[in-house]
């Protein structure tokens, strides 16, 4: 059995100036985990940012009618994302065509939204905030609103220091919030620091899920950040291509980004559109219709061990952070 | 992304990341749109539809510099492409046109 002995949650930088009154936060991950891709130099995580941004989440004054907010579609309960909801609602209960992903270790992402449209999570609010199926609303627009409603332009400055609202400030806070939810506290997490074990059907599972999944969804983050067909069959429906939307390339046909398993029990129903309702779907999936590489090969009894492993992905200590529900003064 | 740049400029995409390095909008009777509008919005940062280009402009000090849009209005096929909001094969071609249409001039 591997034995991990020196990897211990490490403190994450604190680089760069922000405005010098507000107070550094500090980021901590485990030690074993790549260097995020965020540039925190250009965005200096600060306590009162990051309490922006969480106020910045859960305000439904981003959607055109002040009825929906981030946490509309993410909540905190479920790893962030629509419990039950195949696919999301915005305003006026439009639905739009995907379903609504988990937003966690977003500082290790190099791409977000299931096509990749976006490239930076700073920019990322942009897309739901003017989408007419989920918030329906102008970013200048926002930013006017904001202006004028207690205690946003407080707030602001403690952040930034500067009331005067800009796109720049509401986007960075937004950010730096959604840089904080960051889930590493799983039983799988527990393993690997040797606070804690497998039995026998996790470890099996554990073994499995190497031997069938890891290569897309790459340890330690439960994915590799790329892009890949999974084989599932174009909705005639929602008629959803996924990257060949943004590359314009045929060989782009069916990507769709590959997401994290992390808090995987709680983000059903999968895949881009929420086809599926159970983990058992996902397996007679990749079982039976299999990706472009191959069908996986696995009886009854593996899958329901390899389901087991799955679940020692769920980190309660996330879903229940007090730090990350709707901000109470 | 502060001052010109800030998204709420409106030169920035929303529903996919990058800035729109060109605008223009306007009416002209040739286009089979309503009211003849036409909007050419320029931008793109991934191959192979990129409309970035890089300009290198000789100039004096306190240089003036021009920007001719008559090569660009020359080239946009108005009775079909008068409506660009992507990145495109189209709006690459426009953009590089552009690049060629800067001037510097001594004052």
């Amino acid at each position: 059995m591997l034995v991990y002995t020196t990897c211990l949650l490490v403190l994450g930088l604190v680089v760069g100036m922000g405005w010098p009154m507000a107070d550094p936060y500090l980021l901590q991950y485990p030690a074993i985990w790549p260097k995020p891709a965020y540039d925190f130099s250009r965005n200096p995580l600060t306590k009162q940012g990051v309490a922006l941004g969480r106020h910045l989440f859960y305000e439904p004054a981003l959607s055109r009618d002040g009825t929906i907010s981030c946490s509309s579609c993410h909540l905190s309960y479920t790893a962030f994302t629509h419990v039950d909801h195949a696919l999301s609602h915005g305003i006026n209960d439009r639905i739009g065509t995907r379903n609504s992903p988990t937003l966690m270790n977003l500082a290790w992402s190099r791409s977000f939204m299931w096509d990749g449209a976006v490239n930076h999570l700073d920019m990322q609010a942009l897309a739901p905030i003017a989408n007419p199926d989920e918030m329906g609303e102008d970013i200048s627009h926002v930013v006017g609103k904001l202006q004028d409603k207690a205690p946003y332009p407080g707030m602001f400055y403690a952040a930034f220091g500067d009331s005067i609202i800009t796109g720049e400030h509401l986007l960075k806070a937004l950010a730096q919030f959604e840089c904080t939810l960051i889930s590493a506290h799983a039983k799988y997490d527990q393993v690997q620091e040797g606070t804690a074990t497998y039995t026998a059907q996790e470890q099996n599972g554990y073994r499995l899920f190497q031997q069938n999944c890891a290569s897309c969804h790459a340890e330690p983050l439960f994915t590799s950040g790329e892009f890949a067909r999974n084989g599932l069959p174009l909705d005639t429906i929602l008629q959803d291509y996924g990257r060949m939307r943004i590359s314009q390339q045929q060989a782009d046909s069916m990507m769709f980004k590959i997401p994290t398993l992390r808090n995987i029990e709680f983000s059903h129903p999968y895949m881009h559109d929420g086809r599926f309702k159970t983990l058992r779907e996902v397996l007679n999936h990749y079982t039976s219709v299999g990706t472009p590489i191959g069908k996986a090969n696995l009886n009854a009894n593996e899958k329901t061990d390899l389901i087991a492993f799955l679940l020692t992905l769920s980190d309660h200590d996330f879903l229940f952070n007090p730090n990350y529900g709707y901000p109470r003064e | 992304m502060g001052g010109d740049l800030d998204p709420t400029r409106g030169m920035y995409w929303s529903w996919q990341s990058g800035y729109i390095n060109f605008k223009l909008e306007g009416y002209y009777t040739v286009c089979p749109s309503r009211d003849h509008f036409f909007q050419l919005h320029l931008g793109g940062y991934l191959a192979p539809f990129s409309s970035a280009q890089r300009i290198r402009l000789d100039a004096a000090e306190g240089s003036e510099i021009q920007l001719d849009l008559a090569p660009l209005l020359n080239g946009v096929r108005w009775e079909e492409k008068y409506s660009i909001m992507s990145p495109s094969a189209a709006a690459q071609r426009l953009s590089e046109i552009l690049s060629q249409s800067f001037s510097a001039h001594a004052q």
